[in-house]
């Protein structure tokens, strides 16, 4: 990036500008992993420190905020520790603690902020979670919106082989736990004002409980929350990582259709919209079936789907297989999606 | 012995058009000796050894006297005083030389000639009722070539090895196939077989007994599937609405899309179009293109042919077997639209032709393979003030590979222009020529893109070229712009550049106009979509400059687009977006009340298009100023078409709709007025409505909509002499899709003063498909130093 170029909103969007932004960062750093573990480069959900064959342990750093703060389905508490809990869990984790790091504007309610801890603190006990570490900043009223949390998630990995975005193999299936674009298309409808005459909600929750079970068994090589960027990000960075195609079959792809209306209405990519109770794996194609079935006995996984497969072809590729039969790319979202139809 | 030699190096149409055959004969007749052979970049090399006079009147008679199709590029010739080493002329084996003399191409796909159709007629046992009858002068010929030297051994023809009775057609001098690459017979050429839906073979071998148990089904109401020369159609009859609208549910998203027919002759086509003597020698020519006729009092055909519309696609017979069929058919009409659904290339393949077209009764295929897809073409003639013009809605078979002819020469480069995302025709351009691919659809499927890399490939095979730079569009979502990296690798390009759309669209008026680049122009380009410099959403831009140093001093005024692509699919959303400049919210749900239901979600989603219209954060990309959007809006709030099911439909039936029920005393005076912004002029089109408002009551909405449409034209007359006044630029650059409309554009040009002239495309599509022929002349100036700004 050049010195001059000014830092747009879709420098954090999770697209392919974000990918350069960050890329730019990181040539900066310069020690970047331990003991030969995951580092920061990897751009994956979190690091790895090795200290012996049974004792990894697993950091990820997050910061939340959110528009409102209260939403359909959650709070920006329940998200910023149900966020940091998956991106553990992504690394084949189990989590252990959490820090919690809080920035608040001045003017806010105690009770709003109360609140917000509260769920934050009852969503990491109910997980077996123990908040560590803190710190409390409160800003001049404009610096910050209200109120951001940045966290670091602090697990142990719990998982036989080591779980990351270039683990994929050709034969792989890839299995998504449900209707994607929940958190993103609730958000969106609430500010937009949209009027669905229903209860489009957030599906904000924890998966602990209904991948760990599974991560121990190995049969998972690879696994991703979809959130910033949804799932044409998550897709696209597994194959990019893997060097591997990946071919989605769009009949088998669970939308709620209420995402999809939202999607309709405001001409929005729905494979662009955030979830924050969902995971994308990619399992050993024999234990595919299995993995399915286990998923789907949990509350959280009912819906969930195989809607593709790892190809040994279009390395590094997202093909959505349409219902005529064609095939079109899937790509990392870049901002909007601009007008193209004459 | 004062005999020479002359070696004779031509370029030009030499192939695939009987120049060797035509060349021997006139050797012998002249009792020279020598050879003649085809080269491997599309000359021929000539050797005639004789009395020097004998040698001249030779070459003379080459010239004079050449073949119908023949063109000749360029004809060197070096003498020599050699000792004679030939005692006879031959036609000689094909040489891979590429003697790399003036630009030699292949003629396109050719009709069936008379003769030939003749013969299918006659009682010849080889050839009566025989389809794939050609000769020297006809068949299919960029459908079937893979390689240069066009040769049998080079052509799909390979497969089927010459009769005896072939073998001397082929060999005699005297005969018409003397050479002739695609000739065959019924003993040992290409056949058609008969499979039913389930894919079973009908036990009918007889070409003609095939042919007339078809016309029997047609007839009934079935469905076929007819391989033909670079695709396939789906042939069904014309006149049964319960066949059509079977079929259009069976494409899919082919709602209301017009179908083209294919008419037995002339006088089958007059007993429902009107006909004038441009479009009869179209219609008629070797070229054989879908011509859009305007449907006369007599029309008699099913409204599902083309729905909505005033006129209607015809193209006349152009293989043996659509006259086979149409011969024996009691309706002398059939329906011939692609058998592909949108946004694929069309089936070629047997098997998946078979597989993928399970809604079709019977297919009806030969055992020939296409070795490259080629769509009909579709042409329109306007009237421009007092001329008319060739329009190309796509140009495709017939046309391909001819090049267009540039007046800036590049030398040894080849340069690509990819085109833009719909309506897709790549251009090469290599020397001083600019050569458009077939046509190759919307590109948003790997399959579709494959299929453009595929075409570009065969066209730098046939045309001995490597790419040494690509152009392409702007817009940043385009797959052939996110692709760009492959592309570039694949051809092993060098770099690649990417220049405005609307930009591209007045280049390629440029070029085919031959304007000097370093004259400045007024440049006027409408259409739907394209991406603009500033991130929005252009598409009624006038320009003003040298066309490598286009400046933009105004455009329709700007409007949100609100949902993006939804309000293209939905025009109600455009339309409310421009109510929203001159009205309240309760106004204009009033004015709207009986449009709501064009939304999916009706009302409710009107008070959701009104909210965010109100709050105005739009991001750039849903702001636009579309000529297409404008007209759709139009033609929703004139209730005439509230949805898109097909591209430009409510604009196309917006014109349509007027032309057909227009009645033309008593128009109602609407006019679009513009000022001056920042410098720039803008149009105010959201204007009409309130025009409109006061008046509707005593119009009719096909008078309301020509009124829109000539207020236009009008405008963008007044305004383009506005700009010739204060710049004394006189000539006008119109192009884009918008620039089919007749009403706004034969309007516009009347109202262009007449010390300026005005320029379109006849050449290439004024639309999407004309884009490629614009980058790559664009790329071709910059190259030649002409830029001086960075695009």
């Amino acid at each position: 990036m050049k010195p001059e170029t000014i830092i747009e909103l879709n420098h954090g969007a999770g697209g392919s500008l974000m990918d350069k932004f960050l890329e730019s960062l990181l040539d900066i750093y310069n020690l970047k992993s331990v003991n030969d573990g995951i580092g920061v480069d990897e751009l994956d959900d979190g690091a790895t420190i090795p200290f012996s064959d049974d004792l990894t342990l697993i950091i990820s750093s997050d910061s939340h905020t959110v528009d409102p703060i209260f939403f359909p389905g959650g709070n920006l508490g329940l998200l910023a520790a149900a966020g940091t809990i998956n991106d553990v869990v992504m690394m084949g984790a189990t989590p252990l603690a959490i820090t919690c790091a809080l920035l608040i504007e001045e003017g806010i309610s105690y009770e709003t902020v109360k609140e917000v801890i509260t769920s934050f603190a009852r969503t990491c006990e109910s997980n077996n979670v123990a908040i560590i570490a803190g710190d409390t900043k409160v800003l001049p009223k404009g610096q910050v919106d209200k109120m951001y949390i940045s966290t670091t998630g602090i697990g142990k990995r719990v998982s036989p082989n080591i779980i990351g975005d270039n683990k994929l193999e050709v034969g792989d299936k890839i299995i998504l736990t449900g209707p994607a674009g929940l958190h993103g298309a609730s958000l969106i409808a609430g500010r937009e004002g949209i009027n669905l005459q229903t209860d489009l909600k957030s599906d904000v929750a924890p998966l602990n409980s209904m991948l760990l079970p599974i991560v121990s068994t190995g049969s998972i090589h690879a696994m991703k929350d979809p959130t910033r960027g949804g799932l044409g990000s998550a897709l696209n960075e597994f194959a990019a990582k893997s060097n591997i195609g990946i071919l989605i079959d769009e009949k088998s792809v669970p939308f709620h259709p209420e995402v999809n209306g939202v999607c309709e209405l405001l001409g929005l990519d729905m494979y662009s919209i955030s979830s924050e109770g969902k995971a994308i794996l990619a399992v050993k194609s024999e234990k595919a079936e299995e993995v399915l079935a286990q998923i789907k006995k949990h509350s959280l996984g009912k819906e969930a789907q195989i809607i593709g497969e790892v190809i040994d072809k279009y390395h590094g590729k997202v093909i959505l297989q349409t219902e005529i039969g064609g095939h079109r790319l899937l790509r990392k979202p870049l901002g909007e999606p601009i007008p193209r139809v004459c | 012995m004062n005999e020479q030699t002359c070696e004779m190096l031509v370029s030009g149409i030499v192939q695939g058009i009987g120049y060797r055959p035509f060349v021997y004969n006139l050797a012998v007749e002249l009792g020279i000796n020598g050879n003649v052979m085809n080269l491997g970049d599309a000359g021929v090399r000539i050797c005639a050894q004789a009395k020097k006079e004998v040698i001249e009147e030779f070459i003379e008679q080459l010239k004079t006297r050449k073949p119908k199709l023949c063109f000749y590029d360029s004809f060197q010739t070096r003498w020599d005083t050699f000792p004679p080493e030939f005692d006879k002329f031959e036609i000689s084996k094909s040489s891979k030389d590429k003697l790399g003399v003036g630009f030699s191409y292949l003629p396109p796909d050719i009709s069936i000639c008379d003769s030939c159709l003749e013969e299918i007629n006659s009682n010849d046992p080889r050839r009566s009722s025989y389809p794939f009858n050609s000769c020297v002068d006809c068949g299919p010929r960029y459908t079937v070539i893979e390689s240069i030297p066009y040769d049998r051994p080079n052509t799909v023809m390979t497969k089927f090895p010459f009769c005896s009775e072939c073998e001397e057609d082929y060999t005699n001098s005297n005969d018409r196939r003397f050479h002739a690459q695609t000739t065959c017979c019924l003993k040992c050429g290409p056949i058609y077989s008969l499979f039913s839906n389930d894919g079973k073979k009908i036990s009918i071998n007889d070409q003609l007994e095939l042919v007339k148990f078809l016309k029997e089904e047609i007839e009934i109401g079935k469905i076929v599937a007819v391989k033909g020369i670079g695709g396939t159609h789906l042939a069904c009859s014309t006149i049964n609405d319960e066949i059509l609208i079977k079929l259009r549910e069976a494409k899919g998203k082919r709602k209301y899309k017009p179908f083209a027919i294919m008419a037995k002759d002339l006088d089958a086509i007059g007993k429902f179009a009107e006909i004038n003597p441009e479009e009869e020698k179209l219609l008629t020519s070797f070229r054989k293109p879908i011509v859009l006729l305007q449907r006369n009092d007599n029309y008699y055909l099913s409204e599902w042919v083309a729905p909505g519309l005033h006129n209607i696609g015809v193209m006349l017979p152009y293989a043996g077997i659509h006259y086979m069929l149409l011969k024996e058919m009691k309706e002398p009409t059939l329906v011939m639209t692609s058998a592909n659904p949108s946004n694929y290339p069309m089936y070629i393949d047997n098997q998946e032709i078979m597989k993928k077209l399970h809604y079709v009764d019977y297919f009806l295929l030969h055992n020939r393979i296409i070795y490259q897809r080629n769509d009909d073409s579709v042409i329109r003639i306007n009237k421009l003030g007092n001329q008319t013009s060739n329009k190309f809605l796509r140009r495709s078979r017939g046309w391909v590979p001819e090049p267009l002819l540039s007046h800036v020469d590049i030398g040894n480069q080849t340069l690509l222009g990819i085109g833009a995302e719909m309506h897709l025709i790549p251009s090469l351009m290599k020397g001083s020529k600019v050569i458009p691919t077939q046509h190759i659809g919307t590109v948003t499927l790997i399959e579709t893109f494959e299929y453009m890399l595929n075409a570009i490939e065969h066209l730098l095979k046939l045309y001995s070229a490597k790419i040494d730079a690509i152009v392409y569009d702007l817009h940043p979502q385009y797959l052939t712009s996110t692709s760009i990296d492959e592309i570039n690798e694949r051809f092993e390009s060098k770099e690649s550049i990417a220049f405005q759309h609307h930009e591209a669209h007045i280049a390629s008026v440029a070029l085919e106009n031959k304007i000097n680049p370093e004259e400045e122009v007024i440049g006027v380009a409408l259409d739907g979509t394209g991406y603009g410099t500033d991130g929005k959403i252009w598409g009624g831009e006038i320009f003003k400059g040298k066309i490598f140093d286009l400046e933009r001093v105004g455009h329709i005024e700007e409007y949100a687009l609100p949902g993006g692509d939804i309000a293209v699919k939905y025009p109600l959303r455009s339309l409310l977006s421009l109510l929203a400049h001159e009205y309240s919210r309760d106004e204009i749900m009033e004015i709207t009340k009986n449009l709501h239901h064009y939304l999916p979600k009706g009302k409710e989603e009107v008070q959701f298009v009104l909210n965010q219209l109100e709050k105005r954060n739009f991001a750039p990309s849903f702001k636009t100023t579309s000529t297409g959007r404008f007209l759709d809006a139009v033609s929703t709030y004139l209730n005439i078409c509230g949805e898109q099911t097909y591209e430009g439909e409510p604009a196309i039936r917006l014109e349509g709709h007027s032309l057909q029920s227009m009645i033309k005393d008593k128009l109602p005076s609407i006019s679009i007025p513009y000022n001056q912004i920042n410098g720039k002029y803008i149009l105010n089109i959201s204007n009409i409505f309130s025009q409109i408002e006061n008046i509707r009551s005593n119009y009719t909405s096909a008078q309301l909509g020509y009124a829109v449409q000539e207020s236009l034209g009008s405008t963008l007359g007044e305004l383009c002499n506005e700009i010739s006044e204060k710049t004394g630029i006189r000539k006008i650059l119109i192009s884009g899709g918008v620039s089919l409309n007749s009403i706004i554009i034969n309007k516009f040009v009347n109202k262009i003063d007449s010390r300026n002239s005005f320029f379109t495309n006849e050449k290439v599509s004024p639309g999407d498909g004309g884009i490629s022929a614009g980058q790559v002349y664009l790329l071709a100036l910059k190259k030649l130093g002409f830029f001086t700004k960075n695009p």
